[in-house]
């Protein structure tokens, strides 16, 4: 069971909300609930360590005189970093972008007519049980990068390769439909990452898995995806005696 | 005197005007001193020179006739002061560029200049040093005054002229040369100048003894390259003023068009909400429940559609408090605005100043992510979001575009990439020097529900 968490100021409002969760729940035969109201974000986080994760939460996007239902959200996705949020809020134009970029917040639901909120909390809740459904427990090895105050966990399978941009520490990370750069050096991945990674050049990590082809005499590594890393001297060397070995 | 000590004696003053012409053109150029290429330059200045030294001593020994003696150690002499100092110089800005990734021409020009200062000081001080020195006291005594002071000086200068180039902020003017092909020329034709000046004397006028009246021409030179600098910088500063104005009249006619389809929407709004109000009226007299009901239905997201847009987008402007900021976004979404694209902003608290990162490489970081959103976004129901979210520790920065064409990420981080053709595409890979320039950057780029995201996040101080 994936428990609701409900946090409005607004009696009128949580009781319909839970009014409609409670019939939908029903109606979609979710494997969701019990649903919980509180009126306080404070109380939110104390009823949050209660019960298990991941959960839903349906947040007020504001509370005079309180925490913003964004530090709310981020102090819940600190416990809870697979949840789905969703806010409530009165009005169609505010900045969801930012809270849907930032803390990955599912969609949001427009205070007023019954029927509308009705489509929306359905749509959410399907969507809420599609992505659970189709959630694989993954068990493959994670790579960790700490950004700011937060880790990224990323599946190994999806590192294609790290590149060493040079100047003052600086990698970028070649993922499957990703790049991210930031301040780190590759010795420290080289060390972290293992047998699994090749250094084919001063400057290249890649991932053993994802290589294509290696091509010797231009000196050039092809990764999976049409991507091309340059092949050292001293790495084809290196290649050479290990295929040697290996042959023997 | 034995050899080791002369040795020594020419090693130890190679050493400090190495030193000192390092740090006094990493100081120029505005950077930080930083001891590992400063050994490295150290080392190879003095190596260098003795390699060069060794060279004249045996043209010199070679030599026999005596009157043809004179000329070769001229040339040579030209040589060992002009392509010596060129040479040094350009090695300097080589590990200038490699270590603290400064511009080679800015480099080099800085080289020169560094070169200058610290030549005047240390010939001007040979000068005087030579001319008073005590003659009783031994040889030793007359190396250390007249050798070891001179160079230590250069070092003392450096220790003096770098912390006062650091607070004028030297190199904002020194950069502006540079924003031009021609200037940088003059710039560098200029600083070489300065930098030969002194050997170019010493070849025209070899039989000159140095005396006051010289060393006076030489302070006076300084003092002519300074009034030169500072107009320079006063004129740099000038042009920059007409620039942030003219940015300021921009903005504000932005802002003002803004403003101006504000109200008429206003107005619009407003005639239609009588419309609709005496109807409501109507159907209030006459008890009509259902029919009220139905149309506070439809009207209750009325004025959210209406208004919402313009007014969330003034909201987000006005949370950003680093002006030039938002004087870039402002004339950003007023183009998005006439090309048709739809902008969406959103700065949900306010952006100050306190970002680790230079305004500047900010400005054109950001410029160059909005404009590429910009030109991917479809001609047709284009869509680009820019959010700002500044907190405690960080400024989350993103910008996102929909497109036609999902751009294959792959050949994105190759060098040049670009869908607009030949000549442009710059832009990321400036984008991408600006982000390794700053330290503990974070930018990723990622496909999002058909969205091409670029996020940049920056520590805060």
């Amino acid at each position: 069971m994936i428990p609701i968490y409900i946090c409005d100021d607004e009696k009128a409002i949580s009781d319909r909300l839970v009014h409609i969760i409670t019939n939908q729940i029903i109606i979609l035969n979710g494997d969701m609930g019990p649903v919980r109201v509180t009126d306080t974000p404070e109380k939110l986080l104390e009823l949050q360590m209660q019960d298990t994760i991941p959960a839903v939460y349906f947040l007020d996007i504001d509370f005079p005189g309180r925490m913003s239902g964004l530090e709310l959200a981020q102090k819940l996705r600190l416990h809870d970093p697979r949840g789905f949020i969703v806010f409530i809020t009165a009005h169609h134009n505010f900045a969801f972008e930012t809270f849907r970029l930032r803390l990955e917040a599912l969609d949001y639901i427009v205070k007023g007519d019954y029927n509308a909120m009705t489509v929306r909390v359905r749509e959410c809740l399907t969507s809420i049980q599609e992505r659970l459904s189709s959630e694989q427990p993954k068990n493959g090895r994670y790579c960790t990068i700490r950004l700011f105050d937060t880790i990224r966990h990323i599946p190994v399978d999806t590192i294609l390769y790290f590149e060493a941009l040079g100047f003052k520490h600086t990698l970028c990370l070649h993922l499957d439909n990703e790049l991210l750069e930031f301040n780190n050096t590759l010795e420290h991945f080289a060390e972290e990452m293992g047998e699994d990674f090749w250094r084919c050049h001063r400057g290249f990590l890649v991932n053993r898995s994802r290589i294509r082809i290696v091509d010797l005499k231009r000196q050039i590594v092809f990764m999976d995806n049409g991507e091309e890393c340059p092949l050292s001297r001293r790495a084809k060397t290196e290649y050479n005696a290990q295929r040697k070995q290996d042959a023997k | 005197m034995p050899l080791s000590f002369r040795l020594f004696s020419v090693g130890v003053s190679y050493i400090c005007f190495g030193i000192g012409l390092y740090a006094l053109a990493s100081g120029i150029l505005e950077k930080k001193i930083k001891a590992l290429p400063c050994v490295i330059y150290t080392i190879y200045y003095l190596f260098a020179n003795a390699l060069i030294l060794a060279g004249i001593f045996r043209v010199y020994v070679q030599v026999d006739a005596y009157e043809y003696e004179y000329v070769y150690v001229n040339v040579i002499n030209l040589l060992n002061g002009t392509i010596g100092n060129l040479l040094h110089a350009i090695m300097l800005a080589f590990i200038l560029r490699r270590f603290l990734g400064a511009d080679f021409w800015q480099g080099l020009a800085a080289a020169f200049l560094g070169n200058f200062i610290a030549y005047t000081v240390n010939s001007v001080l040979m000068e005087v040093t030579s001319y008073y020195s005590p003659t009783f006291g031994g040889m030793y005594l007359y190396t250390f005054i007249t050798i070891y002071i001179p160079h230590l000086a250069v070092l003392l200068a450096a220790a003096i002229v770098v912390p006062i180039l650091r607070k004028s902020s030297f190199y904002r003017y020194f950069s502006h040369l540079f924003s031009g092909k021609l200037w940088a020329a003059g710039t560098l034709l200029f600083s070489f100048l300065l930098m030969c000046v002194w050997q170019v004397l010493d070849w025209l006028y070899p039989d000159t003894t140095p005396g006051i009246g010289y060393n006076i021409f030489f302070f006076a030179l300084i003092v002519v390259a300074l009034f030169w600098v500072q107009f320079l910088a006063m004129y740099a500063a000038g042009q920059d003023k007409i620039r942030a104005q003219e940015e300021t009249i921009a903005q504000h006619q932005a802002h003002m068009a803004l403003l101006e389809e504000l109200q008429q929407e206003i107005r619009a709004f407003r005639h239609d909400f009588t419309n609709l109000f005496s109807g409501l009226t109507l159907q209030a007299q006459e008890g009509d429940l259902a029919g009220i009901q139905d149309f506070m239905r439809k009207t209750s997201s009325y004025f959210d559609e209406k208004l919402g847009q313009e007014i969330q987008q003034m909201d987000g402007l006005n949370n950003i408090r680093l002006y030039p900021l938002r004087s870039l976004l402002t004339t950003k979404l007023a183009d998005m605005k006439k090309r048709g694209i739809h902008s969406v902003i959103e700065v949900l608290y306010p952006v100050d100043n306190k970002i680790v990162m230079e305004t500047e490489d900010l400005l054109r970081g950001l410029g160059i992510l909005v404009d590429n959103a910009m030109e991917a976004a479809p001609q047709t129901d284009g869509t680009v979001r820019i959010i700002l979210l500044q907190e405690e520790k960080e400024l989350y920065i993103a910008v996102s575009n929909n497109y036609d064409k999902e751009p294959e990420l792959s050949t994105l981080s190759r060098k040049g990439y670009t869908t607009k053709g030949k000549g442009r595409g710059t832009g990321l890979a400036s984008y991408r020097r600006i982000v390794s320039r700053c330290k503990g950057c974070v930018a990723r780029t990622y496909l999002k529900d058909g969205y091409f995201m670029q996020e940049l996040r920056l520590p805060v101080a």
